[in-house]
């Protein structure tokens, strides 16, 4: 198959033994059935211990291709075998930019044309007269059949000055023309289950331009080679999105080449190395209607994995300490409930669930409504009312001082009291249901932001699934308890320890009050934080009175007082003008998108973070963290503006900002490195530790 | 927060599902005609290890694994072993392999081949669920219908026959794993020789 490869290397041997220097023929050609294959020096002559390049150019027959060094879905990469002197140093080849090749369904990275493939060299420190390389490679043509390939060819070239020859030089720099160009951008390349995305740093002035761009990944696994790559230009610069087959490995690297086409009509292509991610959870960035870097929708799973995953979240809220005591005293209810049929006790179970269920469906009702109505809510929106807010200051306080045994507000199938929750049997068991998931909601924000992130971006069908899976969950324990009376047997027994337990647990619903307190004040003032108060220590009066009396001029008072405070309270906010703005430390500036925009725009690092009053974790990790001295002299010495949303408050554009982020609640802490570059997102836990090592290793 | 990354961990868990030929997934059902004419499901060899292959007979890779007697070897070590051997042909009509039940048969006279099962899939719908790119593409699937292997059938992806020499037979590694009860490593290559000649 191999064509006068005998005769050149016979001429090349005696041109080097003759030692003419300048009658070197830096080259050897070979042919094969479909193509031609041609080695070729840059150098006439090379000096030991030098560098120098070779080229090998493979030109196959018209409409005929060879393949890149990942030849995609099927093709070969040429395979180059060496044989040099000791001490010879040849470099893996170096490939021209490729171009899809599609064949059916399946598409192949190759050229059409001839392509020269660049290896670097460095000759050994000392030797004889010449170099002898001796290259046997094989490749693959296909048009739409394949054949296989192969030569031996081989060069002797000659030591001395290392001048290049003058033939050659116009093949070497059109050569090196078609090689992709260093890449100087940070990259990142996202593995996501059937997607993959490719982030490329550029700034939005060199992204702006881009009128088309292609990804050509070395390893296999990133992409369906056949599939279409859609590009966008973001302010982060330009994004990539493709289809992957979700079985496939993660590949090992994020190595490859980027093609872009500008809108000038010139084409350039560029090396990637991309840091590598294979994650489930939300990828890092895709383009945000409104110009900031955003989050692309969460992945999507199917409906029963997310109602899977909703119904075990909901079985963790049992565990929440808010949740934990109300759900105690449904314990004890069965505890105590030797004496009562199986049958009731299953009819009970089904209540309290119900009683879950509806409350749930409410809060998704109300979630919609409001949707609906154009106001843009997330999880926790309910803190945002103040009355809201009020009323479960007084649950909390009343059902704190009912487990302390102030008055005697029972549960389940003890006496009777004045709550609904004591009505006993089904009636009691729905309302506990009611109560549990009316206390839940405070708490479980920061627990379930993932499954209510997913629920709220989801048709309706989906959320509802979700918030009824996670109601259900809710009512897991109790309805497993109800229906096995085993179970219920292995219960401690009743007894004195219970009145005991029920005070202790009163205390979690103190400290729930006097948070719930402080979200208050924080949405009002201190003037409606003092008609709250007035009018709770009236209703816990108007409570004492009707517990401890069978007159009815007396319940009548009682009556009378508690309404007078449940009105005052309820209007509390409305009487003194609504909301007050909530206060933000003199060096922080108030977020506002445009500004936040702006500002990301320009050279100077910005930190922006969105918290809460009534969020528990915001304010722990503002203590711990981003208020001390030193995360602020930080901020100060790095030359960080802190920018502060504040969503105790519904605002539309802090929820929308969550929203591109794949969150429904707060906290969220970005760092931007400044120059319109993507932020980074912190942990939602902070430590100074955390802070600073974000900080540096970003800036 | 611990609990947060469990319940992270057990999204990402479950998001990792995909239907087309995925490692220790069920491997695609299918039923094609045979070049004897009879219907054949990959479902009635459940209880049975079974091997995929697919083949163009006029492309120099499979030539190079049928010419050296190689191809023909691995057939009748695994299928005396107990394993069904389907050979799947599907290049479409006009193209290169494409050919019917009569010449199939004459082929795997002439080769000496010993498959199980010679299988047409002229239209390509079981090669394109299986992702079959190129001739050869190997599978091993396990006696439950688990795909174990996908890939090259060796680690030499060349025409020559001098390559078959000191090269690593994937499937017969993946095989013998598979019967010792070791895992597969690799499970999964990359696979090399003529693109499968799917209707252009």
């Amino acid at each position: 198959m191999v064509f006068g490869v005998g005769m050149r290397v016979v001429l090349a041997l005696v041109w080097a033994a003759l030692g003419a220097v300048g009658a070197f023929a830096g080259e050897d050609s070979a042919a094969d059935t479909h193509s031609t294959v041609r080695l070729i020096s840059e150098q006439s002559s090379i000096r030991p211990g030098q560098k120098f390049w070779l080229g090998v150019e493979i030109t196959p027959r018209e409409n005929w291709h060879s393949y890149w060094k990942n030849p995609g879905d099927s093709g070969i990469a040429p395979f180059l075998f060496w044989e040099a002197p000791d001490g010879t140093q040849l470099a893996d080849p170096l490939f021209a930019v490729p171009e899809p090749l599609p064949a059916g369904p399946l598409t192949n990275y190759g050229y059409k044309g001839p392509t020269v493939l660049l290896i670097e060299g460095r000759a050994p420190a000392t030797g004889g007269p010449s170099l002898p390389l001796k290259l046997d490679m094989e490749w693959l043509v296909c048009e739409v059949e394949c054949i296989p390939q192969d030569a031996s060819l081989s060069l002797d070239i000659p030591y001395g000055d290392g001048a290049k020859d003058p033939s050659y030089r116009e093949t070497f720099s059109a050569a090196r023309a078609q090689l992709p160009e260093l890449g100087y951008w940070e990259a990142d390349l996202n593995i996501i289950g059937p997607a993959a995305q490719l982030i490329v740093y550029m700034s939005q002035r060199e992204a702006e331009d881009v009128s088309d761009a292609y990804f050509f990944p070395e390893q296999d696994g990133v992409t369906l080679y056949s599939s279409e790559q859609r590009f966008m230009v973001t302010p982060a610069g330009l994004v990539i999105d493709m289809e992957r087959f979700d079985g496939d490995e993660v590949p090992e690297n994020g190595l490859g080449v980027l093609s872009v086409a500008f809108t000038g009509g010139t084409t350039q292509s560029f090396e990637v190395d991309a840091n590598i991610t294979a994650t489930a959870s939300l990828p890092s960035v895709t383009s945000g209607a409104s110009g900031l870097p955003a989050l692309q929708n969460p992945p999507s799973f199917p409906l029963w994995q997310a109602a899977l995953f909703a119904l075990v979240g909901g079985i963790l809220l049992n565990l929440m300490p808010c949740v934990f005591p109300v759900l105690s005293l449904k314990a004890f209810s069965i505890v105590s409930a030797s004496g009562r049929s199986a049958g009731a006790l299953r009819l009970e179970g089904w209540a309290y669930t119900f009683g879950i269920l509806v409350s749930f469906a409410a809060v998704v009702a109300t979630l919609f409504a409001l949707r609906a109505g154009g106001a843009v809510v997330g999880w926790g929106f309910q803190l945002q009312e103040p009355i809201f807010v009020g009323v479960m200051v007084a649950l909390m306080l009343l059902i704190g001082l009912s487990l302390s045994g102030l008055f005697n507000i029972s549960f389940g199938a003890e006496s009777a009291g004045q709550s609904l929750t004591s009505a006993g049997g089904t009636k009691g068991a729905f309302f506990t249901g009611v109560l549990a998931t009316l206390v839940a909601t405070p708490c479980t924000a920061p627990l379930m932001a993932p499954a209510i992130g997913f629920a709220l971006t989801q048709s309706a069908l989906v959320s509802v699934v979700v918030f009824l899976a996670l109601g259900l969950g809710l009512a897991m324990p109790f309805l497993i308890l109800s229906h096995l009376p085993s179970a219920a047997a292995a219960l401690p027994r009743p007894g004195p320890w219970m009145e005991r337990f029920k005070q202790f647990l009163a205390f979690p619903m103190y400290l729930t009050a006097a948070w719930l307190l402080s979200v208050y004040v924080s949405l009002t003032d201190s003037q409606a934080q003092m008609i709250l108060l007035f009018s709770l220590t009236g209703l816990v009066f108007a409570i004492w009175l009707w517990t401890g009396t069978a007159r009815a001029s007396v319940k009548g008072l009682s009556a009378a007082v508690s309404a007078l405070c449940l009105y005052v309270l309820l209007g509390a906010p409305g009487l003194l003008g609504g909301s007050s703005t909530a206060n933000t430390a003199s060096e922080e500036i108030p977020f506002e998108r445009a500004t936040l925009d702006q500002m990301v725009a320009e050279d100077a690092p910005v930190f922006a973070y969105f918290t809460a009053d009534w969020c528990i974790t915001c304010k722990a990790n503002e203590k711990v963290a981003l208020h001390r001295a030193e995360i602020q002299a930080l901020f100060q010495s790095a030359n960080i503006r802190v920018v502060k949303g504040d969503w105790t408050n519904r605002n539309d554009d802090i929820a929308q900002l969550l929203s591109d982020y794949g969150r429904a609640g707060v906290p969220l802490y970005l760092l931007f490195p400044g120059g319109g570059a993507k932020a980074v997102v912190l942990p939602q836990i902070l430590t100074p530790g955390i802070v600073r090592e974000y900080v540096e290793s970003t800036l | 927060m611990t609990l947060h990354k469990i319940l992270t961990a057990f999204i990402a868990y479950i998001c990792l599902t995909a239907s087309g030929p995925v490692n220790g997934k069920v491997a695609p059902d299918f039923t094609l005609p045979s070049s004897t004419g009879a219907m054949v499901s990959l479902k009635a060899f459940r209880g049975t290890p079974v091997i995929l292959e697919w083949s163009n007979h006029d492309c120099p890779f499979v030539r190079k694994h049928y010419g050296a007697g190689n191809m023909q070897r691995l057939q009748r070590q695994l299928t005396e072993a107990g394993a069904v051997w389907l050979t799947i042909i599907s290049s479409a009509p006009g193209q290169q392999g494409h050919v019917d039940a009569e010449e199939a048969e004459r082929l795997t006279h002439e080769r000496g081949a010993y498959p199980s099962h010679v299988l047409l899939d002229p239209d390509g719908t079981v090669g394109t669920a299986y992702r079959a790119r190129t001739t050869p593409h190997m599978y091993l699937i396990d006696e439950n219908g688990v795909l174990l292997y996908q890939g090259a059938i060796d680690d030499k992806p060349s025409a020559r026959r001098e390559s078959l020499d000191g090269a690593t037979n994937y499937v017969l590694a993946a095989w013998d794993a598979y019967q010792s009860g070791e895992a597969i490593d690799p499970a999964q290559t990359k696979p090399y020789g003529c693109t499968v000649k799917y209707a252009q």
